[in-house]
């Protein structure tokens, strides 16, 4: 570009690493938000699940009191794909769905023949949050939710 | 508190307008010799109309739909922000009707929240979306033109507005997807007859998948959209494998999709020219490769920091402001301007990722992982064409390349993502 004196040339050196400074910026704010973001997660992720410890393990062969670990997302029911298989016959293929979210467990029934329950109330499709030391329903079984 | 603000997002929605502001500065200061005063709506038309945009978004979220992701909106107007700048450098007549897309993309956007209440509704009538995703395709059979001269009849106009049916297409296609698979995603994981070593569920349940799959293929492929074509093969194979977590069924949709480029290859020319150009541009650099070959020549003329937004020759490169903007980038803004692009979209992509992962249930997973993964191809598939790390294809590079229908979809495509992304048992 000719015809520029040389505070002009100062001024657009100085524009043009201020653009790719301020895009970069904006990269390193998002990356610390994210960043502190997932520590939180993190740090529920360790305080969460806690067990099912089996109350009435129904003909599934699961002795009462046996505890059984809990994923962030747990499907119960009697197919062979779900987290927590129980084989009995009043649990449907997909029974019911236990997640982790926001610091607390979500129960919900996936669609159940005979029904999931908490605390013996039947439970539909929407999520309950439920808290620890609740008797969760499925068909005829029953566990506990501890820590 | 700052939740419901949204602080977050107004704070990192500075940055993309201080970068914008800049450019524009720049560009201002080397064309006229000196940066043009505040009262030039001349040189701060498009900052303000698309300033103005991004906070009018920004706080009808505020207002009504506070529990929605943050950082979208701010990614997405970083990756407009480079766009609307670099169509004001390529084409700066252009500029203002960029930043009037934008607008149109954020009413787009508001528009797609305000319509769907409920994400469910679009599970519903899936059979619908797919049809009228289809028809669009076809009516360009018809009534398509072909504005810019690039050898694809892909367009519907009219009075001087163009319109792209496939863009739109690809949505619904996503949302059908997501719904069919959604609801069939037990179904598909059963056991049924073998086909040498892939073990497949039983035929009824995936037959009308494929059957859509080859229809919407062949629609794009007769048409000479192989971008489009490789874009919706890519949500395809994304979406079995997010419904159904089997790697059979990727490597089986990877050996089909080998056995259609191959017959891709032999039966189309146009095919075979993009190859024969991806494998080796430079004996035709003169003539068919012209395009590919500038672009690498102006990505190789930045360098780490770039010639300066201004001061490199990208307007050599044909229709460098909507299929070649990187190349752009590279030249005036260097290595790292494209890295810190490419940085912009992992980060984009990674958000709907994570809106997929925080979602409720199935079809609300399925269809951010869908729209997560349509923008991450199309910059993949854009990008590596323009760099010769695969065959060039013409798709627009989502919220930057200058063009109506490409930006006010992918708008109502994050308006879709950050629906999903709001806690369902706090909405109204």
């Amino acid at each position: 570009m000719p015809g520029l004196d040389s505070s002009v040339d100062v001024l657009v050196l100085v524009l043009r690493f201020a653009l790719l400074a301020v895009l970069y910026a904006f990269l390193l704010a998002v990356f610390l938000l994210v960043r502190r973001e997932l520590r939180q997660q993190a740090v529920h992720r360790s305080a969460s699940p806690g067990r099912l410890v089996v109350v009435d393990g129904g003909s599934t062969g699961l002795r009462p009191g046996q505890a059984l670990p809990l994923q962030p997302v747990t499907s119960l029911g009697r197919a062979p794909n779900c987290t927590l298989i129980l084989d009995d016959s009043f649990v449907s293929a997909t029974h019911a769905l236990l997640t982790w979210r926001d610091g607390r467990w979500w129960l919900r029934d996936a669609g159940s023949t005979n029904g999931t329950f908490l605390n013996h109330q039947p439970v539909l499709a929407d999520e309950v949050p439920v808290e620890f030391g609740d008797v969760v329903g499925v068909g005829r079984l029953r566990f506990k939710l501890t820590r | 508190m700052v939740a419901r603000l949204r602080l977050t997002e107004l704070g990192l929605l500075v940055f993309p307008l201080v970068f914008l502001g800049l450019g524009l500065a720049l560009l201002g200061l080397i064309t006229e010799g000196a940066v043009a005063g505040p009262r030039d709506l001349h040189a701060w038309g498009p900052l303000l109309v698309f300033g103005g945009a991004m906070l009018v978004c920004h706080f009808a979220l505020v207002a009504a739909w506070p529990s929605a992701d943050q950082l979208l909106l701010p990614l997405v107007a970083a990756l407009s922000a480079v766009g609307l700048l670099m169509v004001t450098r390529l084409e700066p007549s252009l500029a203002w009707r960029q930043a009037l897309w934008l607008v149109v993309g954020s009413v787009g956007l508001l528009g797609t929240l305000v319509v769907l209440p409920r994400v469910d509704w679009l599970a519903r009538y899936k059979y619908t979306w797919a049809a009228l995703g289809g028809l669009l395709v076809l009516t360009t059979f018809v009534f398509g033109v072909d504005p810019n001269g690039s050898g694809a009849r892909l367009w519907l106009g009219a009075g001087g507005v163009y319109f792209q049916p496939s863009e739109v297409f690809k949505v619904l296609l996503v949302i059908f997807l997501a719904s069919y698979l959604a609801d069939r995603r037990e179904l598909l994981t059963l056991v049924g007859p073998r086909v040498g070593p892939v073990r497949l569920p039983p035929p009824p349940y995936w037959l009308p998948l494929v059957a859509i799959w080859l229809l919407s293929l062949g629609l794009l492929v007769i048409q000479r959209d192989l971008g489009a074509a490789l874009l919706i093969f890519g949500i395809f194979l994304g979406l079995v494998y997010a419904a159904t977590a089997r790697l059979d069924y990727v490597a089986a949709g990877l050996a089909l999709f080998a056995l259609g480029a191959t017959l891709a290859y032999q039966l189309f020319g146009h095919v075979r020219d993009r190859v024969a150009i991806w494998l080796d541009p430079w004996p035709e650099a003169q003539d068919r490769a012209y395009q590919v070959v500038q672009g690498l020549i102006a990505l190789a003329a930045g360098g780490i920091a770039g010639t300066g937004l201004g001061f490199g020759y990208p307007e050599y490169i044909p229709a460098v402001h909507t299929d070649f903007v990187i190349a752009a980038v590279g030249e005036e803004l260097g290595l790292l301007g494209t890295l810190g692009v490419v940085a912009l979209y992992l980060l984009l992509v990674y958000r709907g990722f994570r809106v997929a992962l925080r979602a409720p249930e199935g079809f609300h997973q399925l269809l951010a992982a869908g729209l997560s993964t349509v923008l991450a191809l199309q910059a993949l598939i854009i990008l590596g064409g323009n760099t010769r790390l695969i065959p060039l294809t013409g798709i627009t590079l989502p919220f930057i390349s200058y063009g109506g229908s490409s930006l006010l979809v992918n708008y109502a495509m994050v308006g879709l993502l950050l629906r999903i992304s709001m806690d369902p048992r706090r909405s109204p």
